[in-house]
């Protein structure tokens, strides 16, 4: 039975990796409307810097529903302290998520030094 | 019984007064109006910024900062409406992104700030310590210019339905080129009751 045990271990982390592999789990993007949550999955995050320094950010998710949605996001930018910074493009702006697709969208950090973010995603109001 | 009924008086109309609440600008749940609301402003501003941030346009090549002026917005719309509205917030995001910087001290009109030159003429004045004076040739000029235009169509759709449609369409020129670096249209379309006034 105690060798059983990491062979058992193993297989459990085998069976739910696998079931959460096409979900994203990243503390930067979150659902935050309960009503959409498992319809709305997020798939992927992707960042990069550019030529200017500016990082750019890329979110990918799918309705997995047979309905179109209509939702949005709401981005916050962090400097290298970890402070707030303050922009216009912070706000929530609507994205059409059609049936059975995938969605992204695209936005672009409002300075140089901004090292972090945050994404919360919800039905649109 | 003329205190009761100056009571009742006041609790009927303060009953009926809508109360006055702040808006949460975070998390607006009020209805949409058909005309321009700050709502308005801030999308079109949002999505300028970020699309000037992303073409590159205001990336000066080896560093530094782009000089911008505001040139002529113009409201084409059937609202009055003070342009500022919607420029003060895309300055604002643009001098804090560290790729420009705007000049007050050109307009089409005269410079925003008439001060800068202003404070000139006290180089004639033994009042004031001459080395504090701003001296000869120190202003910059502006690289870019930023005009535009806000534009406004309504259609009727049908008997009680009217479609008001509202463009903010802008442009980033290279003054020394005259050529267009960026150019962005927000739309902006609402649907309601023909009853509703769009002005």
């Amino acid at each position: 039975m105690i060798k059983k045990s990491p062979l058992l271990v193993l297989l459990l982390f085998l069976f739910l990796g696998g079931c959460g592999s096409s979900k994203l789990h990243d503390r930067r993007a979150s659902i935050i409307d309960g009503s959409i949550r498992g319809k709305i999955v997020l798939l992927e995050l992707s960042s990069l810097i550019s030529s200017e320094g500016l990082m750019s950010v890329q979110v990918t998710g799918k309705n997995t529903t047979d309905k179109y949605r209509l939702l949005e996001y709401r981005m916050e930018w962090f400097d290298m302290d970890g402070m707030l910074v303050p922009t216009v493009m912070t706000r929530w702006v609507k994205f059409p998520a059609f049936e059975k697709s995938n969605f992204s969208f695209k936005t672009v950090a409002p300075r140089v030094p901004v090292k972090d973010f945050r994404v919360i995603i919800r039905k649109a109001q | 019984m003329k205190r009761l009924s100056a009571i009742l008086a006041l609790l009927f109309v303060s009953g009926c007064a809508t109360p006055v609440t702040h808006i949460d600008t975070n998390n607006d749940k009020g209805k949409a109006v058909m005309g321009l609301d700050y709502r308005d402003f801030q999308t079109a501003a949002g999505e300028a910024v970020s699309s000037m941030l992303q073409s590159g346009a205001v990336a000066k090549p080896g560093g530094g900062r782009y000089v911008l002026a505001i040139s002529r917005i113009v409201n084409d719309t059937m609202q009055r409406i003070d342009t500022d509205q919607l420029v003060k917030k895309i300055r604002v995001d643009l001098l804090q992104s560290g790729k420009v910087v705007v000049t007050t001290a050109v307009g089409l009109t005269g410079p925003e700030d008439p001060m800068a030159m202003k404070s000139r003429q006290l180089r004639q004045s033994a009042e004031f310590n001459q080395s504090t004076v701003a001296g000869t040739g120190q202003m910059i000029a502006p690289d870019l210019s930023l005009s535009g235009k806000l534009l406004q169509r309504n259609i009727r759709v049908s008997g009680g339905t009217q479609q008001v449609e509202y463009y903010f369409q802008l442009t980033l020129t290279d003054i020394s080129t005259g050529l267009a670096l960026w150019e962005g249209e927000s739309f902006i379309g609402k649907r309601g009751s023909s009853k509703s006034v769009s002005w």
